[in-house]
């Protein structure tokens, strides 16, 4: 049955992992109520652990959507999820370098890279087509850099395309150049929404913060994030309430200068209310550093991931035919 | 029962110069539940930050035997657990478990001892479930119980609310007073709900313009017509029904 | 302008990062010295005001719309150093949470939107503001706008990604646009802020001249080590760029076009243009600070 983990900080044991609910990690807080007999119970917002594919539908009907249209997986389970936040930046981040540094020319690399981010996807149980669809923002870049071809004489690149046992000449440069850009900004957008997806975003914060990334930082990412909801919905209001009145409102200077009055609107209130959270902070004893307590542990699981992953990266960067 | 809060001609002007608070005189005394009432401007708030010295004015202040001086002030914040009226000024860290364990962390109290007052504080307001969760995830009224274990958690003596039930629906009202009613804490409320004040409160102070104008036990202050009327209050429905 | 991973050849996104994380720290360590209790819930509350006012959109030329980047409000509103922080903030979640800007890229995006971009806009306008505040804001918004986007051109032509002929007038263009679109939002928010808080507007704090030098450093950094590494870092795409000659076969089309520059035959001499461009932005700067001072003291006192 569960046992009281309040003297525990973490809880490897797997039994208590299997019979209480509130588990999602191994860096997860642990305080089980007792005293009354009675299991943590279900709520309407409480996300039951055991599903590997988080229904996106499930989370419309909560009030703060926005937040949720990225963070949707973030809070799921799946044994990629219950790594420590530190061991999925260190390993997505250098899976991202790995990439950035490949040259273009080895396509096959690329593939073994696509194989290892897919599998990644899979077991971690967030859908490849979300990834997809969040990598869509590169497309402007993209195009961008396809303007080049238009440009581009027909002159072949001395280097090869090479996929493996075949290779094959490169005939037009721009395509190339495009086709860098494309693959490694694609793949690592692939990676970066993997890691916010099984990752949420405190626990990479709190992750970052144990790999000694300066502190005034870290504090201001937890505020930024913490208020960067509560803000845009402030400002949807506001543009809400600017909608309902501006009808065929002028363009240009007039509509620059509501946007200016909205914009100074809630800088005005964005000071006040940080005013408001410091008195708050005082009230509770702040006295000029924010202290959080340290609750993930590297486990057996973590290091076999580490030496697994990075070892895969190695392989595929060194595999030659 | 001890005198835990003792004011004696306590007067605040604001930086421009309005008179918020004109000599209040007011002794509460351990365990009682005390509603402040009084209309927009009448100096509720302003009283209510003065116990925790957010604010300071002038004339005498005692919290718990300590008068109000800057070096009483950290002693004196773990006594008085003061409850905003927004919740989003008072969860500003990434989780709720952060937050709660902040005013503990302050204190000085090891890894052991924080995760105890976490849990303590997290179960007398129902909200142990969303220990590892986001504060903007939560609902309004979800936030309005957490924001009150950020303040349990220091295991305060006294605690003071700013407004609690509003923007709250029927449902948080309830909970939040059943909540209420069960804590050991002296209880200072600041709030507009006269109903609110009849159900919780067992003595209800009402401030016009800075001073005190009725100082009593709530059966009697909220059943007065003549005192309420002159003010532009009422009596509250549920002085009515049970009068009745 | 949040470039992508693999846009960056390998010595500009390791220089470009070298560059930002010595800034970054050197602007942590200033902001930690003069700290205020206050300052972490500020500037996060901050930050996340920067990240939603860019929601406010404008329209640009026709159909399109651009929006607001903030990053000279901040530099206005709290000085050149907690506006790189804040900056920093908005740019690093961006990467992070929205895959707005890739991570190797992490290092020219911030330096482009959270260090150049606010650090001219506060020289900007504190010279200017000394004739006009609103002259000043407008040519903060403006001006910074699109220095960070020659900046990225910058970038993205020392790569060999896209060469600089093409994506300098293409992306100083349209951020010309938006740039204005940003000065005249600056503007509006300050005037604003000047009626409602003016206590919340830097009243005329001292300049800080350390901002200037550190930016010289950072300047003198990228150019001593891009130009001259043009060819040292082993990387495919630097071969393609010189192999295809196709920069010197445009070259006879463009030069009629833009005279001006460099022939970028050789990338470093792009580079070095644009990066003479930043030194000649801080020349500009002292010298028009030069004449503001003088300027002021002949005036009869008429400050702001």
């Amino acid at each position: 049955m569960c046992r009281n983990h309040a003297r525990d900080i973490v809880d490897t044991d797997k039994l208590v992992r299997d019979h209480c609910d509130n588990t999602k990690s191994s860096s997860d807080v642990h305080l089980h109520s007792h005293r009354h007999g009675k299991v943590v119970h279900k709520h309407p917002h409480y996300h039951p652990p055991a599903k590997k594919h988080v229904d996106a539908g499930d989370e419309k009907q909560h009030q703060h959507t926005h937040a949720y249209s990225f963070e949707v997986y973030s809070y799921a389970d799946s044994a990629i999820h219950r790594l420590d936040a530190r061991t999925k930046t260190v390993s997505f981040v250098a899976l991202i370098l790995a990439i950035v540094l490949t040259p273009a020319s080895e396509v096959w690399r690329f593939l073994l890279f696509m194989l290892l981010i897919g599998s990644l996807y899979t077991t971690s149980g967030v859908p490849l087509s979300f990834g997809i669809k969040r990598s869509l923002i590169i497309i402007p870049f993209v195009a961008f850099a396809g303007l080049l071809l238009i440009f581009m004489p027909d002159k072949p690149h001395p280097s090869m395309y090479e996929f493996g046992f075949a290779s094959f000449p490169i005939k037009h440069g721009g395509i190339f150049i495009l086709f860098n850009a494309l693959i490694k900004s694609w793949l690592s957008i692939l990676t970066v929404v993997l890691l916010y997806s099984t990752t949420p975003f405190p626990k990479f914060i709190k992750g970052l913060e144990m790999l000694r990334f300066p502190r005034p930082i870290t504090m201001l990412f937890a505020f930024m994030y913490r208020f960067m909801w509560v803000l845009t919905d402030e400002i949807k209001t506001m543009i809400r309430a600017r909608d309902a009145r501006a009808f065929g409102m002028k363009r240009n200077l007039q509509h620059m200068r509501v946007i200016g009055q909205m914009i100074g609107s809630l800088f005005i209130r964005s000071y006040e209310r940080a005013e408001r959270i410091y008195i708050a902070m005082q009230s509770r004893g702040y006295s000029g550093t924010v202290n959080t307590l340290d609750t993930s542990v590297l486990t057996r699981q973590d290091v076999i991931f580490i030496l697994l992953f990075f070892g895969l990266l190695i392989a595929i960067l060194t595999w030659r035919f | 029962m001890r005198e835990i809060i003792k004011a004696r001609n306590l007067t605040y002007k604001y930086p421009d110069g309005t008179e918020a608070l004109k000599g209040i005189d007011i002794t509460i005394r351990s365990g009682e539940r005390v509603a402040l009432l009084g209309l927009n401007g009448a100096g509720k708030s302003t009283l209510l930050m003065h116990l925790n010295g957010t604010l300071r004015g002038e004339g005498e202040l005692e919290i718990d035997g300590l008068k109000m001086n800057k070096a009483n002030l950290n002693k004196i914040r773990s006594i008085v657990g003061l409850v905003f009226q927004d919740p989003d000024d008072q969860l500003f860290l990434t989780t709720v478990f952060d937050d709660v364990a902040f005013g503990p962390i302050n204190q000085g109290l090891d890894q052991n001892k924080v995760m105890e007052r976490v849990k303590d504080a997290l179960e007398a307001v129902d909200m142990l479930w969303a220990v590892n969760k986001s504060a903007h995830h939560l609902s309004f009224g979800e936030k309005k119980r957490v924001a009150i274990a950020t303040v349990l958690s220091m295991k305060p003596k006294i605690l003071a609310l700013d407004e609690p039930t509003s923007n709250l629906d029927i449902k948080g009202c309830k909970s939040l007073e059943s909540l209420l009613i069960n804590l050991e804490q002296t209880i200072v409320i600041a709030t507009h709900s006269l109903d609110f004040a009849w159900r919780v409160c067992d003595r209800s102070v009402i401030l016009s313009s800075g001073e005190i104008i009725a100082d009593g036990p709530t059966r009697k202050v909220l059943t007065d017509e003549k005192l309420l009327t002159s003010i532009d209050f009422e009596i509250p429905l549920s002085a009515l029904l049970n009068k009745v | 302008m949040h470039i992508p991973d693999g846009f960056l050849d390998t010595k500009t996104w390791v220089t470009t990062a070298a560059a930002s994380a010595a800034t970054i720290s050197y602007t942590v360590k200033k902001v930690s010295k003069e700290f205020d209790e206050k300052d972490p819930p500020l500037m996060g509350v901050l930050a996340a005001f920067i990240f939603a006012a860019q929601m406010l959109n404008f329209p640009v030329a026709g159909g399109t719309s651009g929006h607001f980047v903030g990053a000279a409000l901040a530099a206005i509103l709290l000085g050149p150093w907690k506006s790189m922080l804040v900056m920093l903030s908005v740019v690093g979640v961006q990467a992070l949470l929205f895959g707005d800007g890739g991570i190797t890229s992490l290092g020219a995006n911030v330096l482009n939107m959270a260090i150049i971009a606010p650090f001219i806009a506060y020289w900007i306008y504190e010279i200017l503001k000394r004739f006009n505040i609103y002259v000043g804001t407008f040519a903060a918004g403006l001006i910074s706008t699109v220095m960070a986007a020659t900046a990225c051109s910058i970038e993205l032509a020392s790569s060999g990604t896209i060469p600089f002929v093409i994506s300098a007038p293409l992306m100083t263009g349209w951020h010309l646009l938006i740039g204005i679109g940003e000065g005249l939002i600056t503007s509006a928010t300050v005037s604003y802020l000047v009626k409602v808080r003016p206590d919340l507007v830097r009243g005329q704090a001292s300049l800080d001249w350390r901002s200037l030098l550190v930016f010289g450093g950072v300047s003198a950094f990228l150019a001593l080590f891009l130009s001259p590494l043009a060819s040292t870092f082993p990387d495919g795409l630097e071969r393609v760029a010189h192999d295809l000659g196709f920069i010197k076969k445009e070259a006879n089309l463009f030069k009629a076009l833009i005279p001006d520059y460099a022939m970028p035959g050789l990338r470093s001499e792009g580079l070095a243009t644009g990066l003479a461009g930043f030194i000649g932005v801080l020349v500009t700067i002292l010298i028009g600070y030069g004449i503001a001072t003088i300027a002021k003291r002949r005036s009869s006192g008429r400050i702001n």
